[in-house]
């Protein structure tokens, strides 16, 4: 794993960066529905930060996100930056440069926590 | 036997009576054939063949007349039953016997004139066959006008974010993650086949095939949300989940071949139910 893939996805969500929290709202959709839009909320400032925290330092992987037909994870949404959290994979995507890194830190189980406390945990429950 | 040489227009045309010698071959040649019937030919000018008439004698074995060269219409329709017709070597081989039998009453000449007219059909004759131009649909017959398989206009960003399984589906780009009924005032109310079908009629989605149209399907997650596909021209089916890229495989990774593999029997997750196939006409409008 190169140092320069680690330490880029910081940079890709700059609201999560500590010194610009607060400047630009991080909005988090939960990626279900297919004609319906996306159940998704902005983000407090301190679940940006501790967002922050766990993309820190993720190793790079060359798995694909698979994209399918009901739960297929999280989007972290700053602007045009994207930020693409599913089946243990994190993926950014900006400008159409895409990296792939492994969920080591359990940021898509903190993605759950926070829909569930916003009150879709029926919708996680949906047997795949 | 009586043969007729077709030839003129405005003259008599030669006729002459076999020999029974000349009847015993042709019988032989002609026996058990199904064989053209004497009106089988061309309204034309020249040589138009030789029409057979039998005697008295023949009536058992060749109850009709009958036709031999010159440019009987096709179909079987208008030959006389029987067995196998002539192939057209046999055919050939009965006609030059006939014009053979000609000489007694025909001159050399004319014999020469009917020869040059057989070499010259023959070199137009037969037609390969031309290909029939399809009709023109009639106005409201139904007319499937599948586009080919093209992701990469939809997977780019932002339209790969702002246009839905519907908008793939109707193929319109409205950048506006599109909903069944909106552009014709009233969406569904229910994510129920029934509800979401009925939005989609309203915005011109018909149930039937009417006119030129795209071949889509609806299924329903039942209560929470609805899916549609569409089939490509490629023959197999592709589809938009949401947000993300068109794909033309199942949650199993399949392709949805259109043969084996539909979308109402791939594996659609959790949309189970299948609401049937619909139409969308060219100018549907979406919102």
């Amino acid at each position: 794993v190169s140092g320069r893939a680690i330490a880029e996805l910081p940079r890709i969500l700059t609201g999560t960066h500590p010194e610009s929290v607060g400047e630009r709202a991080v909005t988090l959709e939960l990626d279900i529905y297919s004609g319906r839009p996306n159940p998704r909320w902005d983000l407090t400032e301190a679940e940006t930060a501790h967002l922050h925290e766990l993309l820190r330092n993720l190793p790079q992987s060359g798995e694909a996100v698979e994209l399918k037909l009901g739960y297929r994870g999280f989007v972290l949404i700053e602007g045009s930056r994207r930020i693409t959290v599913a089946n243990g994979l994190v993926r950014t995507d900006e400008h159409g440069h895409q990296l792939t890194y492994l969920d080591t830190s359990g940021v898509e189980l903190y993605l759950r926590q926070l829909a569930r406390d916003r009150g879709y945990g029926n919708l996680l429950e949906i047997p795949e | 036997m009586i043969v007729t040489l077709e030839l003129f227009s405005g003259r008599p045309n030669p006729t002459w009576t076999l020999s029974e010698e000349d009847q015993r071959q042709l019988l032989d040649r002609v026996r058990g054939r199904t064989l053209a019937p004497p009106e089988a030919s061309e309204p034309r000018l020249g040589y138009r063949g030789l029409v057979v008439l039998p005697s008295e004698e023949n009536l058992a074995e060749l109850p009709h007349g009958f036709r031999i060269g010159g440019v009987p219409p096709s179909g079987d329709a208008t030959r006389t039953k029987g067995g196998q017709p002539l192939k057209t070597e046999e055919a050939n081989e009965v006609e030059q016997f006939l014009l053979g039998t000609a000489r007694v009453v025909v001159s050399d000449d004319l014999q020469q004139l009917v020869v040059d007219e057989r070499q010259r059909q023959a070199s137009v004759l037969p037609q390969p066959p031309q290909p029939i131009p399809p009709e023109p649909p009639e106005p409201g017959a139904c007319q499937i006008v599948s586009t080919a398989y093209s992701p990469a206009v939809w997977n780019s960003p932002p339209a790969l974010y702002l246009n839905n399984c519907y908008n793939y589906a109707m193929s319109r780009m409205t950048n506006t993650f599109a909903q069944p009924g909106l552009a014709s005032g009233q969406m569904y109310t229910a994510l129920t086949c029934a509800d979401v079908g009925a939005a989609a009629s309203r915005d011109g989605c018909k149930s039937t095939c009417n006119g030129p149209s795209k071949k889509v399907a609806l299924v329903i997650w039942p209560g929470w949300d609805f899916h549609w596909y569409r089939k490509s021209a490629e023959g197999f089916w592709a589809h938009k989940p949401g947000g993300t890229p068109v794909r033309n495989t199942d949650n199993l990774n399949r392709v949805i071949n259109g043969s084996t593999l539909t979308p109402a029997n791939c594996d659609r997750g959790p949309y189970t139910a299948f609401c049937g196939y619909r139409y969308s006409p060219k100018n549907i409008v979406i919102k």
